[in-house]
């Protein structure tokens, strides 16, 4: 009997360990390729920061793409609960990948263009993009009936995510500070192959950080839901409140 | 339905008319602000030319949001519970919201030109890119808007999040008459920046078209 209950009670988070061992595995990996990656010749190990930026910055996107796709299974299907969690947990990890990447970014600026903030297209879309998810998860706090949170949120995270594209090519675009895509050029990358590999890797480390990050919150909105729907509702108005007759004049 | 649009957006405009909630008072208001700034910035004419493109349609922004949340006919509940008996369908009665919405800040952003133009010195540059950038702005402000305030409508922060939301998202309407503007006063073609201006108008009416059902359904 203790083993079955032991059993059931642990199989669903065997999953969960093993993915952030692998996880942990990958981040040890990228720490230790960004540490060993040759400094940049005019930057030198400031440049270093770019192993979290980019990432951090790929990890919001990717985010923000998965709140974008839930958001419209919730608005095309009528059991909304599972893709409203997800669009919920993605969008919270999405602004603290944002959030980190214009930090890292600003903190790299400071030495580099001796400033912490510049009004480059590429800084400023990215922070308006923050803006607007803050406004999506103020948004879900504000509304208390699920569905109808589900739904406005939906709407929302479908609008926003138009912005995804704007920030990307704001480098090509706009003449910008911000240096243009270098990775994803069409033919290979002007970078050194050990830092290639390094930034491959932290991409990856971050991507699997992103995805337990991911997981465990939806996990805790699956639980907050079943709180919900535990707890017994009030009762409808107050005219079914028994009058407390002791303290009545009457 | 265009008859029950062009019949709601009559009503729209002539319970403005009779309250002048935007032309009688937001739209001194707006001046008042903009004149805050050129007396906060030290009411230096030259720097004030420099930026007075920008502090206007900043400021068309910032208050056209105020426009665009301004309780209309069809916020009533009883009165949209009577459209629908009626037979006018939501889409119908989110654009007529959305044009009324439009139509006023359009007459806000002429009443604010009139202002950049005596009070800070500012060159309006071609005036059919004026004239091209004011019902654009006006009509993709108005639908983030109306857009936005159904998404916060009976939401705890609902009055704060409205500019939240559609500030940030209206960003592309600020800057495309100011860069259309500086680059006809440099002798290119502005246009570019005008069809973003309607790119980012005709998707969000797209979008506010497909949500309006939906949206006015949850609307308690």
């Amino acid at each position: 009997m203790t083993t079955i209950s032991s059993d059931t009670a642990r199989s669903p988070r065997r999953p969960h360990v093993r993915h952030d061992l692998a996880a942990a595995a990958v981040v040890l990996a990228g720490l230790v390729l960004a540490f060993t990656a040759p400094p940049d010749r005019l930057q030198g190990d400031v440049q270093r920061l770019m192993y979290v930026h980019v990432p951090s910055a790929w990890t919001g996107y990717l985010a923000f793409i998965v709140t974008a796709v839930a958001s419209v299974q919730v608005l095309r299907r009528k059991d909304e609960r599972r893709w409203d969690t997800l669009a919920e947990a993605a969008a919270e990890v999405g602004v603290l990948f944002t959030a980190l990447t214009l930090v890292t970014g600003s903190i790299w600026g400071r030495p580099v263009w001796g400033v912490w903030w510049t009004w480059d297209a590429r800084l400023v879309t990215t922070a308006l993009l923050l803006l607007v998810y803050l406004a999506y998860l103020a948004l879900r706090r504000g509304i208390d009936d699920p569905q109808v949170r589900a739904r406005r949120a939906a709407w929302l995270g479908v609008v926003a995510v138009v912005q995804l594209p704007i920030v990307h090519m704001s480098v090509v675009w706009w003449r910008t500070l911000h240096q243009p895509p270098t990775v994803l050029q069409p033919d290979h990358p002007p970078m050194d192959h050990t830092m290639l590999l390094a930034l491959l890797v932290n991409v990856l480390a971050f991507t699997l950080v992103a995805w337990s990050l991911l997981r465990r919150r939806r996990e805790l909105g699956q639980l907050q839901r079943d709180e919900d729907r535990s707890t017994p509702a009030p009762p409808a108005g107050r005219a079914v409140t028994a009058p407390d007759l002791r303290t009545s004049d009457v | 339905m265009t008859r029950d649009v062009l019949h709601l957006l009559r009503i729209e405009l002539r319970v403005e008319r009779r309250t002048g909630s935007t032309l009688l008072v937001l739209a001194p208001y707006a001046v008042a602000a903009m004149a805050l700034v050129a007396i906060a910035t030290g009411a230096d004419l030259p720097l004030l030319r420099e930026v007075a493109p920008g502090l206007l349609w900043a400021v068309v922004v910032v208050l056209g949001v105020l426009t665009a949340m301004r309780t209309g006919y069809a916020d009533d509940p009883a009165r949209r519970d009577l459209l629908q008996l009626l037979g006018v369908g939501p889409e119908a009665v989110w654009i007529a919201r959305v044009l009324g919405a439009a139509v006023l800040i359009a007459a806000l952003e002429l009443v604010l030109t009139g202002a950049a133009v005596t009070l800070l010195d500012m060159r309006i540059g071609d005036p059919l890119l004026h004239a091209a950038a004011v019902p654009l702005t006006a009509l993709g402000l108005a639908a983030l808007g109306v857009l936005a305030r159904d998404l916060a409508d009976g939401s705890r922060s609902g009055v704060a999040l409205v500019p939240l939301i559609v500030v940030p998202l209206a960003v592309p309407l600020a800057l495309a008459p100011v860069q259309a503007r500086a680059l006809s006063i440099a002798g290119s073609s502005g246009w570019t920046w005008i069809a973003v201006a309607a790119l980012v108008a005709t998707v969000t009416l797209g979008i506010g078209i497909a949500a309006a059902a939906n949206l006015q359904e949850l609307t308690p």
